[in-house]
């Protein structure tokens, strides 16, 4: 008996070992080599069945995006679960994700501005080219022209479509139009104008700031590239890093002392949603940022300034304004075995349907047809801002960034000059930062060729 | 008897002997059981622990950032470009900074903590479950609880300071302030730990010495300083050394509360390493600077494991 109880013991203990040797040597396979089906016969449920997990950055659609998932089923039969993540955890996640192969997600989410040169170089991304140009894969009516060109282009990385936006980044001006009127002033054009203005408003004793702008470093890149380009600068010239040239410089001073002499206390430390929070509170006269915020400030159970709220293009300074066009959008896990049907979610969650259902309720929809539609033009409740960011598109450049990788830290080190700006330095400290930083980007910028 | 004779066996009961291979194999087996038995538990604990700090080593010789290439080897690219790297010192400065304000604070605090819920008093059992609970509560939770509180237009720690008169100040949003603030989180969550192993250290002290020390005379002050103290110490350094390590550590409070900033001014060692790897896809240079980390606990658990041998010898 005790040797037979010996025995099975050795056996169990044999097994488990064996099994932990072969599960240890596992890999996982898959990889997406375009699409699947090559006939040109369009049907919705060819899916039927499937299953596919969207795992994105929340940017605010995943409320949207679920509340919607039961019609998406019904119409193709494919069952979607959806893993939505804040930004910032999300840029951190998915290349640890994309990294290991994984193939546990189908659809991903992509800021070309910020990802795509890396994703690129790295192997991450799945051409949508062969899905859109086949009338197999993609419905008749889908119509990828209604986003306009300069939208179009910010879903391209080497001249591949790898994304398509759910939203329509730009930025513009949010103000307090009472404050504004009670200080008998006209709407401020150009930065200089803004600084009067911010002046005149500006009382921190009853907790009213002038200016709020976003100051953690790489984050400060998205408003300032506003900022940049008006002042005539670039992020990079001839192949060099401009973070020094004297327009730049005249940027970021102007950045910093805006936010230092006229922010609220701690602007330096500034999340990116934290200006539209404190202005939502009527804590801020007038912050510089994008065009997501409208939905949240106009609701009066969530802002106290909502119906005060003027909104205008960026300033112009010694150029003409130029505010950045750009946003987040779904691709294909290059790793995914699912990738039509993944197409398939992409191409419903990105439909003229769900673009021109979402645009009702404020979303910045990059399609053109959703700010056109009558549906919207009559229930459109600000259309100030839908002018503006309209006019915004108009003057828009593709790039927030210095075109470098990695994006990230390109950000960071372009960004850290904004933030020191922001706490303070001017003049000869903060040129001396921007030449610091400067061959930083320069650093990277070698490391590309 | 012909019939008998030629009549076959009668079966037996018996079982029959095992094959000569199969029982050297049983015998192999029952030698070395003592082996073969906590293997899978050894190969789990080698691939959790042995493996990962093994790929990082060897990914700290490479340069990677991912994808379809494979990792490409620098040699010791990595190590030269830290040692120049004023990011890296830097961010072991702050850390040295963070951690020795927290531990030092800690031990003081956990200390006194420890003599106070030494003595008897009303109330003592419910008084110390209470102290324990920043010691339970999520690190993340916690630190965005202490974000709140650190804003310094709507946080509670500015109201509190300018209702007595204080100024406004920016906690976690100014650079000479944000490590100091920070220390006081990690020290708020901590300190219970350190009450915890002092106060299991002075049950177990012998009556002896504080008996003798109030038959020679001697003040409350006077027997701490003389009797308690000494005899803690070894005590005392077990718990510093705990702290010491996890504080080196630390990710999830600064992560949370300001992620490095503003600016760099509370980028840690961890937090400069995360950056680096994860967020810009420099995984090779981002596990070097976690091996110097790595170094880092080593040499701070050598150097206290040394002093507690020498106060345990003294």
């Amino acid at each position: 008996m005790k040797r037979s109880i010996r025995s099975m013991t050795r056996t169990v203990a044999i097994a488990l070992t064996a099994t932990l040797a072969v599960t240890a040597c596992g890999a996982g396979g898959g990889g997406n080599q375009g699409p699947e089906y090559t006939g040109d016969t369009f049907d919705w449920k060819r899916y039927d069945g499937q299953s596919i997990k969207v795992y994105v950055a929340d940017t605010g659609q995943v409320e949207s995006l679920r509340a919607g998932l039961a019609e998406f089923t019904q119409l193709t039969g494919i069952t979607v679960e959806i893993e939505g993540s804040d930004v910032t955890s999300y840029r951190q996640n998915l290349p640890v994700r994309l990294t290991s192969r994984a193939s546990d997600f189908d659809v991903m989410a992509t800021f070309p501005e910020v990802d795509g040169l890396q994703f690129a170089k790295n192997g991450w991304y799945t051409d949508l080219g062969p899905y859109l140009d086949n009338p197999g894969t993609t419905h008749p009516e889908y119509d990828f022209e209604d986003f306009r060109a300069g939208i179009r282009k910010a879903m391209t990385v080497e001249d591949k479509t790898v994304t398509v936006l759910w939203e329509m980044q730009t930025d513009l001006v949010y103000y307090r139009k009472d404050l504004l009127k009670k200080a008998g002033l006209p709407v401020p054009t150009t930065f200089a104008e803004w600084d009067a203005a911010a002046a005149t408003v500006h009382d921190p004793g009853n907790r009213l700031y002038g200016f709020a702008l976003r100051g953690i470093p790489y984050q400060t890149t998205t408003p300032f590239s506003s900022f940049l380009y008006a002042h005539c600068g670039e992020w990079v010239t001839d192949g060099r890093a401009a973070l020094n040239t004297p327009e730049a410089l005249k940027a970021y001073e102007v950045y910093g002392q805006l936010g230092a002499k006229y922010g609220p206390p701690g602007i330096s430390g500034f999340d990116w949603p934290v200006p539209s929070q404190q202005f939502a509170q009527g804590n801020v006269f007038a912050f510089l940022d994008v065009n997501l915020f409208v939905k949240d400030l106009e609701d009066p159970t969530k802002s106290r300034v909502a119906g005060k709220i003027g909104y205008t293009t960026v300033p112009r300074a010694d150029c003409d304004p130029a505010p950045f066009v750009g946003g987040w959008g779904y691709g294909i896990n290059p790793f995914s075995a699912k990738g039509d049907a993944a197409w398939y979610f992409i191409q419903w969650a990105t439909g003229k349907q769900m673009n021109h259902a979402l645009k009702l309720t404020g979303w910045p929809s990059p399609r053109a047809s959703a700010w056109e539609s009558p549906e919207f033009t009559q229930a459109d409740t600000t259309p100030e801002f839908t002018q503006v960011v309209l006019s915004s598109t108009e003057s828009a450049r593709a790039r927030m960034n210095p075109p470098v990788t990695p994006g990230v830290e390109a950000r960071e080190i372009a960004g850290l000059v904004a933030n020191k700006g922001l706490e303070g330095q001017t003049g000869g400290a903060l040129k001396q930062t921007a030449d610091q930083q400067n061959s930083k980007l320069q650093g990277l910028l070698d490391a590309m060729r | 008897m012909a019939q008998l004779t030629e009549s076959p066996p009668p079966p037996t009961r018996k079982t029959p002997a095992p094959q000569p291979a199969r029982r050297r194999l049983l015998d192999v087996l029952d030698r070395y059981d003592r082996y073969i038995l906590p293997a899978p538990a050894l190969i789990v604990v080698v691939a959790m622990l042995a493996f990962p700090i093994g790929y990082t080593i060897y990914l700290s010789f490479h340069e990677w950032s991912g994808g379809l290439r494979p990792p490409e080897f620098v040699g010791l690219d990595n190590v030269t470009r830290s040692l120049t790297d004023g990011q890296f010192w830097g961010s072991i400065w702050r850390t040295v900074y963070f951690v020795t304000l927290s531990v030092g604070l800690q031990v003081v605090l956990g200390v006194g903590a420890a003599l106070l819920f030494h003595q008897r008093f009303p109330g003592r059992g419910m008084a110390r479950t209470l102290f324990m609970f920043p010691m339970i509560a999520t690190p993340a939770a916690v630190a965005l609880v202490w974000k709140m509180m650190f804003d310094p237009t709507i946080g509670i720690l500015n109201y509190l300071v300018q209702s007595v008169g204080g100024p406004t100040l920016l906690w976690v949003s100014d650079a000479n302030l944000v490590i100091p603030a920070l220390a006081i989180v990690d020290t708020w969550m901590w300190t219970p730990l350190v009450m915890l192993i002092v106060l299991a250290g002075l049950a177990a002290l012998p009556q002896e010495p504080f008996e003798a020390a109030k038959v020679d005379g001697a003040g409350p002050l006077r027997t701490f300083v003389s009797v308690t103290l000494p005899l803690l110490s070894p005590v005392i350094l077990v718990a510093a050394l705990f702290r010491l390590i996890d504080a080196i550590k630390t990710f999830d409070i600064i992560k949370v509360i300001t992620d490095g900033g503003p600016g760099t001014a509370s980028e840690t060692l961890n937090l400069y390493a995360f950056k680096q790897g994860l967020s810009y896809l420099h995984f090779g240079y981002g596990s070097m600077l976690l091996v110097w980390l790595t170094l880092l606990v080593f040499v701070v658990a050598i150097v206290f494991t040394r002093l507690r041998a020498r106060t345990d010898q003294g």
